[in-house]
Parts: C-alpha cells; structure tokens; sequence
C-alpha cells in the first residue's frame, strides 16, 4: 500500500527466447517466488457432432475422456458405444477412437420416471412450480439419477423439463 | 532379503496412488454437483494458489483444509462435504499393493500405517487414511494406524494418544514406535520402514536403527540413503520375509 493509501502498482514483463514480450498489471506484489513447468501427458476429448447447416459443433470433454462409455443423441433416437480400440499417432500424439451405434433403450427416460415415483412428484405439479422451487426439485432428481450440468445449470434444467412435459404428454 | 516381524508403510503418494486426482476431474464433478459448473476455473485457480502455499496438493489435504474452505470454497460446508467425499473417489491403492499385502500378512508380518496426518483422530473412517483403507478393504491387511495425532488399533478401535504431537519428520513419533514394538518383543532391526519423503519416511526411521525402503513410484525425492529402492508395490515380494515364516 502506497502513503497515499493507494495500491501499488507494478507491471510483470515476460521475454521469450525469440524475442516475444508481454505484460501483465499486478498489485501488492512482494517479491518472486518460483515459475515452473508441468510435463504431463494430457488425455483430452473432442467429440464432434454433426449440424445441418454451417460447421460441425466441437465440444471438448475434460472429465476422463478415456472413461466416456455413450453418448446418446436425445430426441433423435440415436446413442453410441465408446471403444476406443483404434489407435493413431502423429509425432507424438496419439489419437484415440472408436465408437459403435447401438439402440437407445431410454435408460435415463425410466431412471427420471423412477426417481420422480420415489419422491412422490407429479409431472404436472412440477410444471405448474415457480421457477426457483422447480429448479430445486430438479436439481433433487438430477442428482438421484447421476445427471449434473456440464456447462450451464440451464442446459440440465431445461433437459428435465422436457423430459416432464414428454410425461405429462403421454398421459394426457 | 530382509527379514523382519514388523513393517510400517506410509500413506500418501505411497500406498495411496493419488495420479488419478486431477484438479479438473475433481473440482469439475464437485461444482456440477453443486450445479454450479461456472465455478469450476475460479476454483481451480485458487486451489493452486493454496497448493503455492502450502507446498503440496497432499499437504493441503493434510493440513489446509480450513483454508479450502475459507478461501476455495466460499465457506459452504456442503461444498467441503462434497470436497472430501469426492477426493476419495479420485484416490485408489498403489498398483500391486493389495496382493503384497496378502503377501506380507501371510508372512505373519505386522503392518502398520505410519502418516503424518493432522487432523484430529475420531473413530475408524473418519479421517482420510482410515476411510480410505476401508473403502478399499484395505484395512483387513493392517494392524494399526500411527500419527501425530494418536495411534489407532485396528482390532480393539482404541486410540493412543501417548503418540500426540509427535512427527515423523522431527523423529519423535519413531521413537515412541521403537518404543511400542519393544514393548511387543520387536526391535527396530526386525522392523522396515516403506515411505516416499527422505525427510520423514527414510532418515529419521533409519536413523533408530529401522531397515528403509524408499518408494520412488509416483514422486522421486532423489537419493534418501535408503537400504532398498522400489517403484512398485509387488517389489517388496523380492525384499521382504517375516522372520517367523524363515525359522519354519
């Protein structure tokens, strides 16, 4: 802290060996504790889908990538097996990939009816909640079957939903 | 070939294998579990800082936990709660440890765990060692646990606290060990020590007259003047006999 009772204020220069530099404001520094590099081998995913029109969607998984088991494309009718048995290298990379389309047999579909039998919840009720108190009983039911958002908790909220009109749907 | 009755292990980055604890595994599954995926970055980001701090991500896990409250995760208890539950889902057995385990008690050898754990001791699988060995049945293999917080029997669930404040890296906690197996007919020379850190598996314990293996399969600490070195578990298949089994 300056006299003046402001932050001080210093600027963190950084310098390649080919020359490149660039800085970086920081505040209330000390002085210089260490820099270090991690090596690891990282196992990232890319998974790829296919849209009508324009680019494919490219998404990255982070979460085990090597762990992923399906992917199941809802409301297409569409899932696929992961098996990773196809192995390419580039240098060193090494590409991963496999998959299989299998029948989607609307696993998560019966494990939501399930866990809404469990609790006791009306489809229709639910739908007819405000929005907060809605989103705390779904977050109740997503955290029964295993189901959690993996970017926007709005993507989860609004996947439920669905499912409870499609419901509320087929009974009607 | 080493032959002893006793042989005490170390926990962390030793017989537990911690490669699998990866902060965007971790950190990821707790905040989507939270339903607050947005927080997954700023998270991380702070327990790195903290990792600054305190040296190690094993040492936060030691001893920083009420910083990875305070300063990670915004003091939410649930978020603490979920913290640690999911950390152990991260955390699995050394590769081969559970076979040479199997190996070690049928050679009629006592197994102690010895960790350097600072949380206060409570009953069996409320601290981060014990619920791990019985998450993995582990626990079976083991005789007792030994740390600066107390030593805890296995069989009987007694707690000895005459083993508080005492460390591995200060040498005191050996001592008192030394002192313990006399008292059950063993001297260190029928004892090994398996640990990773020089300074608080391998120095101090060779120094009270413990055999050493320095175990160099997830971080190498560099030369520790250890009687062995091993980088998996199923090594101490070729190192270790129990005394009894040798006089049958």
């Amino acid at each position: 802290m300056r006299s003046d009772g402001k932050m001080e204020t210093n600027f963190l220069i950084l310098e390649w060996s080919d020359g490149w530099r660039e800085v970086i404001r920081v505040s209330s520094i000390k002085g210089f504790l260490r820099y270090y590099v991690i090596q690891r081998m990282e196992n990232v995913g890319r998974l790829v889908l296919d849209k009508v029109e324009g680019y494919p969607e490219l998404l990255i998984i982070e979460r085990k990538p090597r762990d992923l088991s399906k992917i199941v494309l809802y409301g297409m009718n569409k899932a696929y097996r992961v098996n990773l048995r196809r192995k390419e290298r580039f240098g060193d990379k090494v590409e991963l990939s496999g998959h299989e389309e299998v029948e989607d047999s609307g696993e998560i579909k019966k494990e939501f009816v399930n866990a809404l039998r469990k609790r006791g919840y009306d489809p229709n009720a639910l739908l007819s909640l405000k929005d907060d108190e809605l989103k705390e009983r779904l977050k109740e039911l997503g955290n029964e079957i295993n189901l959690y958002p993996s970017v926007d908790p709005r993507d989860a909220f609004d996947f439920m939903k669905l499912l409870l009109e499609e419901l509320v749907k087929s009974k009607s | 070939m080493l032959r002893v009755k006793w042989c005490g292990i170390d926990f962390g980055q030793c017989l537990m294998d911690p490669r699998n604890l990866r902060n965007k595994w971790l950190w990821g599954d707790i905040c989507k579990k939270e339903w607050k995926p947005q927080l997954i970055d700023e998270r991380i980001r702070r327990y790195r800082i903290l990792k600054e701090k305190y040296g190690s991500y094993g040492a936060i896990r030691e001893k920083g936990i009420p910083e990875v409250l305070s300063f990670v995760l915004e003091n939410s208890n649930e978020a603490l709660k979920l913290y640690q539950e999911l950390t152990q889902n991260y955390l699995t057995p050394a590769e081969g440890a559970i076979d040479t385990l199997k190996y070690l008690k049928d050679e009629g050898i006592k197994l102690y765990v010895v960790a350097e754990l600072r949380k206060t001791l409570g009953p069996i699988g409320t601290d981060i060692v014990s619920s791990f060995l019985l998450k993995h049945g582990l626990i079976q293999y083991f005789d007792a646990m030994v740390t600066p917080q107390g030593k805890i029997d296995f069989r009987t669930h007694e707690i000895d606290y005459t083993y508080c404040g005492k460390t591995k890296e200060d040498g005191k906690l050996y001592d008192k060990l030394a002192e313990d197996l006399r008292q059950q007919g063993i001297q260190p020379s029928e004892c090994v020590m398996v640990g990773d850190k020089p300074e608080t598996d391998i120095i101090p314990a060779k120094k009270r007259g413990f055999h050493t293996i320095q175990f160099i399969g997830y971080y190498d600490f560099g030369p520790s003047g250890a009687d062995y070195t091993i980088s998996t578990f199923p090594e101490l298949k070729n190192i270790i006999k129990g005394i009894k089994s040798d006089e049958k």
